[in-house]
């Protein structure tokens, strides 16, 4: 193990703390005054407050976005190598996506106390027949943990993309990716008609996509297979990242 | 022991050679000044040293260890940077704090007299410091270090005179108290040629001089006078360069003399270091 494993992993977990204990209040500080709005101007409590696995997730989504550049650098000036770097910061997410179930779910059931608040596993999976208590347990807990962990490896991802591209293709891709998603899509639907191979293509994707999620297991394999994927992606982006004076 | 060897390192920046096959050694317990003109390859140099930048060709090894991606060689390395590598809104103290994390041999309670001696509230974030400041919370930061290896890159930039000497004095005291290699990149030469026991000079990339400042200003010496008779001395001498000043002319001449050989119009002096460092680099 990395002689630097260990303080690296501290540093990140200390630096983490701070960002998911302002989320956790900020979330708390939302339900409060919807509670309170409720009570004020419909005269009772029974408000909708539900969602916050999915907000976590954006929000951990995010935070990986903004925590690649300020991490590394932070390890360039202590001459921390990539890999432990790397390592270190997936060590430190992996513990709060750990950590963040048990808050999700802390806050659902406060929530629930005076809300219409569910667990989105519990409304996504309704029908589904598990066979026992603890294997529902187990299968929710891989799913809010794989769904918050493969956030988190997508906005690191996404962090090193842009660190590593120039400010010309880095202008491209922020342009052109909404564009090609928002305007070039539905243009190219349009041109090549809805029985063509490119139409059928993505309906094919959509589909196998819907259908995997529907079964709690398969959205546990697709987080882990994106946890994987954004890993290795990211891992091979920060393996030669230079230092950057800006 | 603590000793850099670089080998036959070159660092390209697309078609710029930033280094250009750069070998030389750093030995333990020693102060070297690393010296160049802008553009010369200091920073560049010490950044593939500490692994921020990968060598195009060549390695370089600490203690005999590979020092790229290797956090055991690496973890006896502190490079003070002239950019600022830390989040704009965390607090000097918090910098210290996390310093400590990384490297346990930290000096928390010297670098707090250190904040104190320049003045430094370490309460405050960094996007609130000075550039002075900024220079001088990272110099506390390195000497507190005691790692046994420390890079200084452009440490005096922005500092005033008294805080510039207070900065080589605790450079000094630390060094007397607990020896280790320093490397200090910097353009005061003559500030800091005192303290400085080799000097590595960088020319375009090329390693042009590793030698002790002893040897270098030894090597040398500075004739002065009218420029005709300054002229007539030089004839068959290998001259370093030359200031002229109205009918006054300064000769930097290599190798030595004796007093006896100077004619009595003309005077003889050392070179100081800044000088050399010009004619060797211009």
């Amino acid at each position: 193990m990395s002689t630097r494993l260990t303080p690296s992993f501290k540093v990140h977990f200390k630096g983490t703390a701070k960002s998911v204990i302002v989320f956790y209040i900020v979330m708390l500080a939302l339900f409060v005054i919807d509670l309170i709005l409720n009570i004020i101007f419909v005269g009772n409590n029974n408000s909708e407050f539900s969602g916050i696995e999915m907000i976590a997730s954006i929000f951990f989504l995010v935070f990986g976005i903004s925590c690649f550049k300020p991490n590394l650098k932070m390890a360039f000036a202590n001459c921390v190598s990539r890999r432990t770097e790397f390592i270190s910061t997936m060590l430190s997410a992996a513990t709060y996506s750990f950590i963040m179930v048990f808050l999700n779910a802390g806050m659902v059931l406060l929530f629930s106390m005076t809300s219409n608040s569910e667990f989105a596993f519990n409304q996504m999976y309704s029908d589904y027949a598990f066979a026992n208590g603890f294997i529902k347990f187990l299968t929710w807990f891989l799913y809010e943990f794989l769904s918050l962990f493969s956030s988190f490896a997508l906005g690191y991802f996404i962090g090193a993309l842009y660190y590593r591209m120039n400010k010309g293709l880095k202008i491209a891709v922020s342009a052109g990716v909404p564009t090609i998603l928002l305007i070039g899509m539905p243009i190219a639907i349009g041109f090549f008609g809805p029985d063509s191979i490119f139409v059928k293509a993505i309906v094919a994707c959509m589909d196998f996509l819907i259908k995997t999620v529907a079964n709690p297991y398969g959205a546990i394999l697709l987080a882990l297979s994106s946890v994987a994927i954004f890993m290795v992606l990211a891992f091979l982006l920060i393996r030669k990242a230079p230092i950057k004076e800006q | 022991m603590s000793t850099i060897r670089l080998d036959n390192v070159t660092k390209c920046f697309g078609q710029t050679k930033a280094l250009d096959g750069v070998s030389v050694v750093f030995e333990e317990n020693k102060i070297y000044g690393l010296l160049g003109r802008n553009g010369a390859g200091k920073s560049t140099l010490l950044n593939v040293i500490s692994n921020r930048l990968f060598p195009t060709v060549g390695e370089v090894t600490i203690d005999g260890e590979r020092a790229s991606e290797n956090d055991h060689a690496l973890s006896k390395v502190f490079c003070m940077s002239d950019k600022n590598l830390y989040p704009d809104t965390m607090k000097v103290k918090e910098i210290f704090e996390m310093t400590k994390t990384y490297y346990p041999e930290f000096d928390m309670n010297y670098a707090q007299k250190l904040s104190h001696d320049f003045g430094l509230n370490i309460n405050k974030k960094i996007k609130g410091l000075s550039t002075g400041y900024n220079s001088i919370y990272k110099i506390i930061l390195a000497l507190s270090s005691n790692a046994p290896i420390v890079f200084f890159d452009e440490p005096v930039l922005g500092l005033d005179a008294n805080h510039r000497e207070l900065f080589y004095k605790a450079l000094i005291d630390k060094y007397s108290e607990r020896p280790a290699t320093y490397v200090i990149s910097t353009h005061l030469i003559e500030e800091a040629s005192d303290i400085i026991e080799r000097v590595v000079i960088l020319k375009e990339g090329k390693l042009i001089l590793d030698e002790d400042t002893e040897t270098v200003l030894a090597g040398g010496y500075a004739v002065s006078g009218s420029a005709g008779a300054v002229d007539e001395f030089c004839k068959g001498k290998q001259i370093l360069g030359q200031d002229v000043l109205g009918g006054l002319k300064t000769a930097y001449i290599k190798g030595q003399v004796r007093r006896d050989e100077i004619p009595e119009n003309l005077e003889l002096s050392k070179p100081d270091l800044q000088k050399l460092f010009i004619q060797l680099t211009n």
